[in-house]
């Protein structure tokens, strides 16, 4: 009976689709639409794999120890170097924690990962502003890490107050980008170089839909990353 | 066919635990060295984090000896995966069991000192002593499910038949967690 209960409430970990999983739903476009295409340029180019995830409640699981079934099933970083790190966000327990791959106990010590958490992340989640508060803490933990930053693209400087027109605005250049593209793509197959006029004949017939398309093809599995328990916790 | 036959031949090695059996205990030994491992970590962020406290509490001098006397105990142990019985086991568990009392009265009592909880030095120290329990947690989370493991080769066939042949390795003993258990039991009584 005991094992059954422990087995009904055993925390049951989300499969590792994306670097940055929302599944508590509190992240604005803005955030996901900058980090995401980051975090995979990074998993790509590095050893490195840093991966988001934010959970609406930890099912009874402590934060620690929902966070270490959790990078043990996904195994963030390489097997041998170990470079993984997940941010890890439970919205009603109000915990926050990074967990730090072996690899990296040494560029983010404990004391490092607390002044991270108190320092970057809780100021902004103490207003709510979840994607402020990951935004600030995610570049400052950049500045830690063994790699070569001059390769990403700079971030947003803020994400709190003008989130929703920064989204929008971020959509509506999304838009014309794809709009662009599949101009230069349509008038190839015509044999015509010029797109046309873009910017005019923008706004109509499209839909959201074509964010849906833009997946990333690449996929985002860990790659046997070992983790040990380094990282700290944070409360707001 | 002959090599049919050899295969099937070695899949049936494989299944009967002469390679699964060794391996289980290399697994456990590290286990038991990355517990080693982790509690020392803690033991050397202790002399740091007295240090600090006593410049800011230096009436607390009971419950910094307790600490010192605690640790220097409990850094006397380890645990050698080569002699390791449920008694040795719980000694050891015991001596570490009373520094994480010891330490967390200490921590307690510094609630009354505002100064040094502000202290930039005394705030890392708490971080890693934070994160150092948590590895604790994590490593002997993996010690018992390791343990389990290879204690179901030794003693369940047809894995058990080949350590009588071949082996003759004992169980290894399970860690007993007296916090642990308790925890455990708390979400019952919710039930």
């Amino acid at each position: 009976m005991i094992l059954f209960l422990s087995l009904a409430f055993a925390f049951q970990v989300p499969d590792l689709r994306a670097p940055v999983m929302d599944q508590a739903g509190v992240l604005n476009a803005s955030f996901k639409d900058y980090w995401t295409p980051v975090l995979q340029q990074i998993n790509k180019n590095e050893d490195v794999q840093i991966a988001v995830l934010t959970l609406p409640d930890l099912q009874g699981e402590s934060i620690e120890g929902a966070s270490i079934q959790i990078v043990d099933k996904w195994q963030l970083g390489k097997k041998g170097s170990d470079l993984g790190l997940l941010f890890l966000v439970a919205l009603k327990e109000k915990k926050v924690r990074i967990e730090v791959g072996r690899g990296l106990e040494g560029d983010i010590p404990d004391a490092r990962a607390k002044q991270i958490i108190s320092d970057q992340i809780l100021p902004y989640f103490r207003r709510g502003d979840f994607s402020s508060g990951l935004h600030s803490g995610l570049s400052k933990t950049l500045t830690y890490l063994p790699m070569d930053l001059s390769q990403l693209p700079a971030g947003p400087k803020s994400l709190n107050k003008s989130a929703k027109r920064t989204s929008n605005t971020l959509f509506i250049v999304f838009c014309l980008l794809v709009l662009f593209l599949n101009r230069i793509r349509f008038s190839q197959r015509r044999n015509s170089i010029l797109g046309g006029s873009i910017l005019l004949g923008g706004s109509s017939g499209f839909g959201r839909g074509g964010f849906g398309g833009g997946g990333f093809g690449g996929g985002f599995g860990g790659g046997g990353g070992g983790f040990a328990g380094g990282g700290a916790s944070g409360s707001w | 066919m002959k090599k049919i036959l050899i295969i099937a031949f070695a899949l049936q090695f494989t299944a009967c635990g002469i390679q699964s059996i060794p391996q289980a205990k290399n697994e456990t030994e590290a286990k038991v060295a990355e517990i080693n491992n982790q509690y020392k970590r803690r033991a050397d962020l202790i002399p740091n984090l007295v240090k600090v406290v006593k410049s800011y509490a230096e009436h607390e001098k009971e419950t910094l000896e307790a600490v010192v006397n605690a640790r220097a105990k409990a850094s006397s142990m380890n645990l050698n995966a080569d002699n390791l019985n449920a008694k040795n086991l719980q000694a050891f568990n015991k001596a570490q069991s009373q520094l994480s009392g010891a330490l967390s009265r200490l921590l307690v009592t510094v609630e009354r000192y505002p100064e040094l909880k502000s202290n930039q030095n005394f705030r890392d120290l708490q971080a890693q002593l934070e994160g150092s329990e948590n590895r604790i947690a994590v490593a002997r989370n993996r010690y018992i499910e390791s343990v389990k493991q290879f204690n179901n080769l030794v003693t369940v066939p047809p894995t058990s038949w080949t350590n009588s042949l071949v082996y003759k390795f004992d169980k290894m003993p399970q860690w007993e967690d007296p916090n642990e258990e308790q925890n455990k039991q708390a979400p019952e009584i919710d039930l």
